[in-house]
């Protein structure tokens, strides 16, 4: 995924993406990459 | 001659708490993931706030680009205190541990503080009295005196003995510093992020409805370190806009007793803001950080 992203580190918070089952990962460390069915998409 | 930067004593003392630099990370600037990277660079950690339940957080997109700065709607999200508490060795840099923590209502600041204040790990505790994204626990819970009395009053009496920092908006500063340190505040941080608004033209949509923070809000927070070390005895944690070790200097003639790195360190290294204020340090000859604070000169 592509998000905009403020630190880059894990810092910030602000690249995040949306999980199925509720909450956010962090486009940044937890991805860039994910599996398609662990995001809310 | 000595060599640029030896000898330069960058300690100070903070609600008697030593620190080897006035350096620290803003909350919620600085993650678990990178603290590889600044080891001997801070005097104190600060750990995003914490909050007695699990927050998800705001809805993306929660970050967007400004002039000499950004603005961010994180909305606080964190695992709640539980979790944080059971992670908190990942903060050890063997350096003093410092947390903020914020609550929905004055019990919760309270409940919290319990927990915060009765673990030895914790060297002390920054009430987030003023964050701007979260609508309880922030502008309209904690806009005034009233407010901010209470819960720091509240977090005292519930923490006895753990130094208490308040971290303050820059709306009403003045009046909210004299409230905090009345409550029994050992320190103030001043100040936190000013609610601003980015636009997508295109879309014609809000982008991102936040705090703005970095180089842009560093007068503002200058001048209000300056009027609040006027108008209480307690140390004060400046905070806003820093990005230089000249910035730092800065902060601390303003007023400041120790500085937060936020903004700034998503775009460069802080420690080189450490080296760049230990060599200012060094050219104006002065050999000990601590005598900066409120070393103005008067015209």
């Amino acid at each position: 995924v592509e998000e905009r992203m403020g630190c880059g580190n894990g810092s910030c918070n602000g690249c995040v993406v949306p999980v199925r089952g509720g909450g956010y990962v962090r486009s940044c460390v937890e991805g860039p990459v994910f599996r398609a069915e662990v995001l809310a998409w | 001659v000595r060599e640029r930067g030896i000898g330069v004593n960058l300690g100070i003392e903070l609600c008697g708490i030593p620190l080897e630099t006035p350096l620290m990370p803003a909350s919620g600037t600085l993650a678990k993931e990178a603290l590889g990277e600044v080891e001997g660079v801070y005097g104190a950690m600060l750990p995003k706030t914490t909050t007695p339940t699990p927050r998800a957080g705001n809805p993306p997109p929660r970050v967007a680009e400004t002039p000499a700065g950004m603005v961010n709607s994180i909305g606080l999200q964190n695992p709640g205190v539980e979790r944080f508490i059971e992670e908190l060795d990942a903060f050890d840099l063997g350096i003093p541990l410092f947390v903020s923590a914020a609550g929905d209502t004055v019990e919760e600041f309270g409940a919290l503080c319990e927990v915060l204040g009765s673990d030895e790990r914790i060297a002390a505790i920054e009430l987030n009295l003023s964050c701007p994204n979260v609508e309880c626990g922030g502008l309209t819970f904690c806009a005034g005196p009233a407010s901010v009395e209470e819960v720091a009053a509240v977090c005292r009496a519930a923490a006895p003995g753990k130094p208490l920092l308040a971290k303050l908006t820059f709306e009403g500063v003045v009046e909210n510093a004299r409230a905090a340190e009345a409550a029994g505040a050992d320190a103030l941080t001043v100040m936190n992020t000013i609610p601003a608004l980015t636009v997508d033209a295109q879309r014609r949509e809000v982008l991102v409805r936040g705090g703005l923070s970095g180089p842009a809000i560093k007068p503002v927070a200058l001048r209000a370190v300056y009027e609040v070390s006027r108008a209480v005895a307690v140390p004060i944690v400046g905070s806003g806009g820093v990005a230089s070790g000249v910035d730092v200097a800065e902060f601390m003639l303003a007023g400041a007793t120790a500085v937060q790195v936020g903004t700034a360190s998503f775009v460069r290294d802080p420690r080189e803001i450490l080296e760049e204020f230990t060599a200012y340090l060094d050219e104006v000859g002065l050999g000990v950080a601590a005598e900066m604070t409120g070393g103005l000169r008067h015209k």
